[in-house]
């Protein structure tokens, strides 16, 4: 990437002590069906450059779109400016990090730019058929969200990274609206995964039966019960919990006081069986990456083992700030945004219970599967929404519970853990920060939890 | 490749129509945390979208880098999407007369430098830090945007459209014997934002985060609720604004339906400077204009693009916005996605009570200011659960208490069922609202 380097040049003859390059390409599909219509398509695609630069341990960020060599010049010094202007009143230091050098490739077999349009729709279609034919007259339509992505990074940096990473993802909404006979109801769960076209059908098919099946299910609820419950989360009604937990591990919110796990390294934050770790190097995983935006290899990262909390994930700066070493965890959007601390894929280690067992040793709760909407304040409470519920009585799912939200605790809710089962299922999402989207992921057993506040 | 070029470009390729969307914006952002963060950045961007119709179907497609080859190869690709996958469209949008150009732009602003910028967020943040008490800030943004787009087509429409934003947002923090309450806002404005306004906003914001940390629980059951203008304009975004438009399928909501109470009216008035979104036309041309989508309590129109208007024989209502698709990472320009029907800047009509005053009418109740977990809403059902972060008891007529670990649930509809507004208004986004007390709401506490 000669601009890469170029900018490289200028950016440290003009002054920066620090500087780096990411230049990346997206080439994307993306389209609306509603039911078998389509009603939005685009193809598109976006290159640029995001620069960014420390100068008197300053930081100063800028982009471009237009790859030509004036205006990589005007973005450097646009970033090389910003950072003087704060006339050395700050003292960012990087820990010394393992940067990549090299090129990296995530496998896929069928180049989603290879295949038709007309293609993907008939295999979206597909899952829409499927979903009908499972629910019957209970659903009354289906709108999909699809895009697939063929994408590349070269990232460089003044202190030795340069390094390239590609592959192809794909990624997919699936909203149902099912009747009931007071009206009309929503649910969606999204599905993603670095992949070629080769995978999609198996993921549309699979998504679109078990949106099929809430249906029906969800078609016949009842309201719930309103207040403490015990309850078994579902693998990815758990993903949710602790992908929402897991922002309490990254060090920025630690510095800046917001984390639920500020002070605590080292002590007990959860039951003796519970170990949590992060690790963005999972194969082809969704939230998985070769070299983070800051050109740092990731590693697996323990955070709770055995209860105690072991680490938090880094980017270079916030491991300098609290004298650990990087952890591969400094993501961005795009090269139009700047890295911010970020998570993988949180992982955590499965336990010995098998959910039916779990559900016959109940007398009474509430198994809840599926998450939409969680959010939290990071040391205060944590809330989603449930996909889909049932109310448990003597060991059985006796009947099923409409629109049931959840709402916990972060630090009572890991003590309250009871049982963690050894299957689980990727929680997939986009999520938000700092005004930033994030390819991420939990892969969480179904656990048990012996307080945890309904509504609904 | 001037703007005829493309034009006559698009029709030799096989176009029956053409339009194109072009869009700049530069942005000045620096924000400054407690924990001696500081960044900055400032970018422009650039780039053009082209719709066409051929063969009776659309087309759509864009690039950011703006050179004759790339525009072409633009053209061509809108032109094969519209031949294999696109939908149907007969027409693109005639030029008509704008009734009133309301002022978006103050060249001020436009002009301001990121040193100026900088230094006023220095100014800013380095005052309110010194903050002696349980509340403190955690970080604040200063961001500056100036935005040009113009429309044209080959009906002959051709429009140009300025703005200019300032947002100076801001989190803060209090803590108290292991309990915490977060609190986040913005100022926003047109023109450059004065540095004493913010601190005394930011200043004020601070302690009122002192009195929202929790200190007990409330008892599981139902309540009439004071809900604040910020639950009031997420809750609808996230429900009622998705089934005002006319691409919502189902179509949960008609003309006629009643889905409030006679308190209840709510206008779309793109003309209003004070809304972030406002503008004398929408995305594809058409002139924008103040509309009544609810009267007192009743529906009297849902909200059309050029598209959907097509479809059902009527006029587009000026709501063909171009806003991010569903990709990753997103496309957050407007010259990235095609128009499609959205709610643009709203304003619900207020009453004329304070906060003190709806307080005052109830006996037992609780005042919701701010929740988490509203983004799960059903907006087919209208049904919501969120976890309030910060609450207050209602006793006697008096706003007590500050609430700990609340879940509240309920359907817009009951929201919507109002029973009293306040005159005070605040801006949410793209909603000014004021204050309401509602019926009732569903608690779950921890008791």
């Amino acid at each position: 990437m000669e601009l890469g380097e170029l900018a490289l040049r200028l950016a440290e003859h003009i002054g920066a002590e620090y500087a780096e390059v990411r230049y990346q390409q997206f080439e994307r599909a993306a389209m609306n069906l509603k039911g078998k219509e389509l009603t939005g398509i685009i193809e598109g695609v976006d290159e640029g450059i995001g620069v960014r630069v420390i100068v008197n341990g300053c930081w100063g960020f800028s982009y471009t779109h237009n790859l030509v060599e004036e205006e990589v010049e005007k973005t450097v010094k646009r970033a090389v400016k910003l950072a003087k202007i704060q006339g050395g009143k700050c003292e960012v230091k990087l820990a010394e990090a393992d940067l990549a050098k090299g090129r990296f490739q995530f496998d896929y077999k069928i180049d989603p730019r290879s295949v038709d349009l007309n293609d993907k729709i008939s295999i979206l279609v597909k899952g829409i058929e499927n979903a009908n034919e499972i629910a019957g007259d209970k659903l009354k339509s289906v709108d999909i969200s699809y895009f697939d992505l063929w994408f590349k990074t070269h990232f460089l940096s003044s202190d030795g990274a340069d390094a390239v990473q590609s592959g192809a993802r794909f990624y997919f909404a699936f909203r149902v609206y099912g009747l009931t006979s007071s009206g009309v109801f929503y649910d969606s769960e999204r599905f993603g995964m670095i992949a070629g076209i080769e995978k999609l059908e198996e993921a549309i098919i699979d998504v679109s039966t078990r949106m099929a099946k809430r249906v029906v299910n969800q078609s016949k609820a009842e309201s719930p019960p309103t207040g403490p419950v015990i309850a078994i989360l579902e693998s990815r009604a758990a993903g949710d919990f602790f992908h929402e937990m897991g922002h309490s591990f990254e060090a920025d919110s630690v510095i800046r006081g917001t984390s639920a796990f500020e002070g605590l390294k080292g002590k007990m934050v959860a039951v003796g069986n519970l170990t949590v770790y992060e690790d963005p190097t999972i194969p082809n995983a969704w939230g998985s990456i070769f070299f983070d935006d800051e050109g740092v290899k990731p590693k697996k990262t323990i955070l709770i083992e055995n209860g105690v909390l072991r680490g938090y994930i880094h980017s270079r700066e916030t491991a300098m700030r609290l004298g650990e070493k990087p952890t591969g965890h400094a993501r961005a959007e795009g090269f139009q945004y700047e890295p911010i601390v970020r998570m993988g894929n949180v992982v955590v280690k499965p336990g010995d219970w098998r959910e039916e067992e779990l559900i016959s040793e109940t007398r009474n709760g509430v198994y809840i599967a599926g998450a939409r909407g969680g959010q939290t304040t990071g040391k205060g409470p944590f809330q989603f929404q449930a996909s889909e519920a049932f109310l448990i009585r003597n060991g059985e799912l006796a009947k099923p519970l409409r629109s049931v939200g959840v709402s916990m605790n972060i630090l009572e809710a890991l003590k309250n853990i009871e049982a963690i089962c050894k299957e689980a299922n990727y929680y997939i999402t986009l999520c938000g920060k700092g005004g930033q989207r994030m390819a991420v992921t939990a892969l969480v057993p179904t656990m048990k939890i012996k307080k945890v506040i309904i509504g609904g | 490749m001037k703007i005829n070029e493309i034009l006559k470009f698009a029709e030799e390729s096989n176009a029956e129509q053409c339009e194109i969307f072009i869009y700049e914006d530069k942005n000045i952002s620096t924000s400054m945390s407690i924990d001696g963060r500081i960044r900055a950045s400032s970018t422009i961007s650039k780039g053009i979208g082209i719709r066409v119709i051929a063969r009776g179907r659309e087309g759509f497609s864009y690039t950011s880098s703006i050179n004759r080859e790339n525009i072409k190869k633009v053209v061509r690709k809108a032109i094969n999407i519209a031949l294999t996958a696109g939908r149907k469209l007969k027409d693109l949008p005639e030029s008509r007369k704008i009734s009133h150009v309301p002022k978006l732009y103050y060249e001020e602003l436009d002009q301001i430098t990121e040193d100026e910028v900088f230094e006023n967020t220095r100014k800013i943040f380095n005052k309110v830090v010194k903050y002696k008490g349980a509340g403190k800030i955690l970080s604040c943004n200063n961001g500056v945007r100036s935005i040009k787009w113009k429309i044209i087509n080959s009906l002959g429409l051709n429009y140009e459209v300025k703005e200019t934003h300032n947002t100076i947002s801001f989190s803060t923090i209090a803590v108290k014997d292991d309990q915490t309450a977060t609190y986040y806002d913005y100022i926003y404005n047109r023109k450059p934002i004065e540095v004493e306004d913010a601190i005394n906003k930011i200043l004020e914001t601070i302690k009122y985060a002192e009195s929202c940390i929790p200190k007990t629980p409330i008892e599981s059951g139902e309540y009439p609720a004071i809900i604040s203008p910020r639950i009031l304009a997420t809750l609808l975004s996230y429900t009622l604004y998705r089934t005002l438009t006319a691409k919502f399928h189902p179509r949960i909501i008609k003309t006629g339906d009643n889905i409030g109470s006679k308190q209840l009216t709510i206008i779309e008035d793109p003309l209003n400077p004070k809304i972030p979104n406002s503008t004398p036309i929408d995305h594809e041309g058409t002139p924008t204009r103040q509309i009544k989508i609810i009267e007192n309590g009743e529906v009297k129109t849902l909200l059309y693009d050029h598209y959907y208007a097509q479809i059902e024989g009527r006029e587009s209502t000026g709501n063909g916005f171009r806003t991010p698709m569903s990709t990753w990472p997103r496309l957050t320009k407007p010259y990235q996605t095609a128009p499609t029907p959205q709610i643009s800047s709203i304003i619900i009509k207020p009453g004329n009570k304070t906060l003190e005053e709806l307080a005052g009418q109830i006996d037992k109740g609780i005042y919701i200011d701010t929740v988490i977990g509203a983004h799960g809403a059903d907006p087919a059902s209208g049904n919501f659960t969120a976890t309030a972060s910060t609450a207050f008891k209602i006793e006697n007529g008096n706003i007590t208490e500050p609430v700990k670990h609340a879940t509240i649930t309920g359907n817009i509809r009951q929201i919507l069922n109002i029973i009293d507004l306040t005159k005070q208004q605040k801006l949410v986004h793209n909603t000014i609202a004021p204050t309401v007390l509602v019926p009732k709401i569903k608690v779950a506490g921890e008791k």
